[in-house]
């Protein structure tokens, strides 16, 4: 491997665009992936104030180049790093991840950094709110100048300058590391590992996992070893959703018939005692995709009105969501139900509800245990200030008392009692410190 | 009068049994005696007039297994004494319900020994019980499988031993068991299907060689080069199929969709398959997985037609095949009724 450090990827990022360019003519000059007529566009519109298309068609220029780039990296490793079970190789990549899915992936990858990871999420809440059809025709509801020149330096700064996006050279090595040799115990990366925050663990298993799927031969038994060292190693502080992904991977080898391979992952499953994490039947990953429709739905535009749809087909598949798909649906529905810094789909409230209702407080209890404290997505969301206003009124006060007796871990205890006494500003402080602790930047 | 002179194998099973057990870790008096009986049992096992492969496998920890295997069923029946005769009594409950794809098994406890039936997988793609706790078995498991593989020979394997073979025929000792070298004639069928669905394709085929060896019917079966889109002019007398059976794409098929039509699909032409080979002739392969013809039939040149082979026209159309490798044909094999298998493939 060509760097011990614990930062495996990290891209080597031109420098930042100056804070003295701010006309949109000298701006645009920096988007090289951006065509002359392109270009041409954006400073015609933006002259006519036509600020809401201005925003809408550098952001969908952006998103679209960004996706084009990740999907370059095999579509199976994408879906194994996103836990996306219903996307294959014949998938449109462009329609099937999300916005948010993208930046998040970039990030991880270390495609884009955490502050422009941080600046492109805010940039497509704001493209979106603003795009949502039942807005009314107000001038309050148009996009200001300040937005569209922010907006437009977002996603050239990110995205649209690169002439190409690809993952930083530790990224490919460190995933070639895994599949071509077998690493010992003793490894510096290995001994680092257990003590590199959660974003890399998770990272780690889903490569692991990509690979077991994908690979043959000696680089499927490479990636085996690995994987018999590296999962008991972090068995113990990973999430319940990692732990399923495993079990789920497992179940999906044993299936299709993929002996080797499966026999492999059954060795680690055997020494962490894992079996509980292997899906009895199939029915879970039919929750699984409807989530998922959920969080692309709101992730995506006119999200508000998407919302509803998808989120009656998981109200209809019944009250019992089965445990595997807990973690995924609770994060799906809390997403819905937490909206975003512009409100929520108040057309999707009513089913949301039900949907909360049927959900017990062992249930409850389990995903403040197991689902919530590298719950990047909800996490981000505490550290808003309309979502966590809607926080508040989600949990009793008797349940909150019960969690906060059983939940082990500081940060989470912190977080409750701050739900409990509905301090927004510490709750906020709180669910940024634990985004962070992820591994995020921001 | 002359005393006979009594011939047993069971000192010689015993002994077997007794090295056997130790080197997987399992050793008991009262398992080694059962298992004695039990291969007894075991040699062409009927039932109601009825003959019956059951695979029996003594196991240590039933619910760690059932754990292991996704997608897994089990069916306790019962249990008994710590005793050889409640094995028997297993394997005399539970044999009537292992046709389909079940298994037994018989636990053995501190003080008893409980058994039933259980199975695994979804479709037929899905890994095998023996490819996943015999073939990749590991240490924490304990697991020893019985059963008849074929006319009067009966295999126990382990995890850590070499499969024993037991014959009750008189059948010549033979270090590679039928089961090795129809795997060796599977690989030159899936040869040239795609590295990400080989392993599919071959527990696909696996699975049929192992339908027709239970059926206990004698077959032939070729391969021939997939690239080439007729079959050699020796083999054309026969059912050449106008459309080539291709597994391999409907596995593809199946991983893809994951939907009961291409389940169905695969199942539909795994049955069509055994009847093929089933059928009197030659069914040939291809080395892409494919199945081109059956029912085919070839001239006995002179010299071989003349050979005084034991076997019969069967054997005769070994031979004849054999004698073509290399010459459109890449491997031939051939189970003789009794289930001696014997391969040849093109080096």
């Amino acid at each position: 491997m060509s760097s011990k450090e614990l930062v495996l990827w990290q891209n080597v990022d031109l420098p930042a665009i100056p804070k003295s360019v701010s006309k949109i003519e000298d701006l645009v000059d920096y988007g090289v992936q951006l065509h002359n007529k392109d270009k041409k566009q954006i400073i015609t519109a933006f002259n006519n104030e036509a600020y809401d298309m201005v925003s809408t068609y550098t952001w969908t220029k952006a998103v679209i180049y960004l996706k084009s780039q990740l999907s370059k990296m095999g579509i199976s490793f994408i879906a194994e790093m996103l836990d996306r079970p219903d996307i294959n190789e014949h998938t449109n990549i462009q329609q099937a991840i999300s916005d948010f899915e993208a930046i998040r992936l970039a990030e991880e990858f270390g495609v884009i950094s955490g502050t422009s990871a941080f600046r492109l999420k805010r940039a497509m809440e704001t493209v979106t709110h603003f795009n949502q059809p039942e807005l009314d025709e107000d001038e309050e509801n148009e996009i200001t100048q300040d937005e569209a020149i922010t907006i437009v330096r977002t996603c050239i700064q990110g995205i649209l300058r690169y002439s190409k996006i690809e993952a930083p050279i530790d990224f490919k090595n460190f995933r070639l590391e895994l599949e071509g040799n077998i690493l010992e115990d003793e490894n510096p990366y290995i001994l680092k590992l257990v003590q590199s925050p959660y974003f890399f663990h998770r990272a780690v298993v889903r490569i692991l996992i990509s690979l077991i799927k994908t690979s043959n031969g000696a680089q499927l038994e490479n990636s085996l070893a690995n994987s018999n060292l590296i999962i008991p190693m972090l068995w113990g502080n990973l999430q319940h959703a990692e732990k399923w992904q495993i079990g789920r991977t497992y179940s999906e080898l044993f299936t299709n018939g993929q002996t080797k391979a499966a026999s492999g992952l059954k060795r680690a499953l055997l020494k962490v005692r894992g079996f509980d994490f292997v899906p009895e039947d199939f029915r879970s990953a039919s929750f699984i995709k409807v989530a998922n429709e959920i969080l692309a739905a709101h992730d995506g535009m006119n999200n508000f009105y998407n919302e509803p749809k998808p989120v009656s087909t998981l109200y209809s598949m019944g009250s019992v969501i089965p445990i595997p798909a807990f973690p995924i649906c609770v994060t799906a529905i809390l997403s819905v139900k937490l909206g975003n810094a512009y409100g929520v789909s108040n057309a999707a409230q009513e089913v949301v509800d039900e949907i909360l209702k049927g959900i017990s407080k062992d249930r409850w209890i389990h995903f403040f245990k197991e689902c919530l404290k590298y719950n990047d997505r909800l996490l981000y969301k505490l550290m808003e200030f309309r979502p966590v206003n809607r926080w508040f009124s989600l949990f009793s006060a008797s349940l909150l008392d019960k969690a906060i007796l059983e939940v082990q871990d500081r940060d989470l205890v912190q977080l409750l009692k701050y739900t409990r006494e509905n301090d927004r500003d510490k709750l906020m402080g709180i669910a940024g410190r634990m985004y962070k602790k992820i591994g995020y930047s921001n | 009068m002359k005393s006979g002179k009594p011939i047993s194998l069971r000192s010689v099973i015993l002994g077997e049994t007794v090295s056997f057990l130790e080197a997987e870790g399992m050793e008991c008096l009262i398992t080694q005696n059962g298992i004695v009986s039990l291969v007894n049992q075991l040699v062409n096992y009927r039932e109601e007039g009825k003959d019956l492969f059951p695979k029996v496998y003594i196991v240590d920890d039933m619910n760690l297994i059932i754990k292991s295997l996704p997608m897994s069923q089990h069916c306790y029946i019962g249990q008994g004494d710590k005793t050889k005769e409640t094995m028997l009594r297993a394997l005399k409950k539970c044999a009537p319900l292992t046709e389909a794809d079940w298994a037994i098994y018989i636990q053995r406890n501190e003080d008893n020994f409980s058994f039933g039936v259980f199975r695994a997988g979804t479709s037929l793609l899905s890994v095998s019980i023996e490819d996943f706790l015999i073939n990749n078995g590991t240490d924490e498991l304990k697991v020893i499988l019985l059963h008849q593989i074929s006319d009067k020979l009966i295999e126990i394997k382990g995890v850590k031993n070499e499969p024993l073979m037991i014959s009750f025929g008189g059948r010549e000792e033979t270090s590679r068991s039928p089961i090795e070298s129809q795997s060796e004639f599977i690989k030159t069928i899936v040869r040239h299907v795609d590295a990400s669905i080989r392993e599919q394709t071959s527990n696909f085929f696996k699975k049929v060689f192992n339908e027709i060896l239970k059926i206990g019917h004698g077959t032939l079966a070729c391969t021939i080069s997939g690239s080439k889109s007729l079959v050699p002019k020796r083999l054309e007398d026969g059912i050449i199929l106008r459309e080539r059976i291709d597994i391999p794409e409907i596995i593809k098929e199946l991983l893809e969709k994951d939907d009961l039509q291409a389940n169905s699909k695969l199942n539909g032409f795994f049955t069509i398959i055994v009847g093929m080979m089933e059928s009197d002739g030659i069914t040939v392969f291809t080395d892409r997985g494919e199945v081109a013809a059956y029912n085919v039939f070839v001239k006995h040149p002179e010299s071989i037609a003349k050979t005084n082979t034991s076997g019969g026209a069967r054997s005769r159309t070994f031979l004849t095949l054999c004698k073509l490798i290399g010459k459109g044909i890449e491997s031939v094999y051939i189970q003789s009724q009794d289930g001696k298998i014997e391969i040849e493939e093109n080096e």
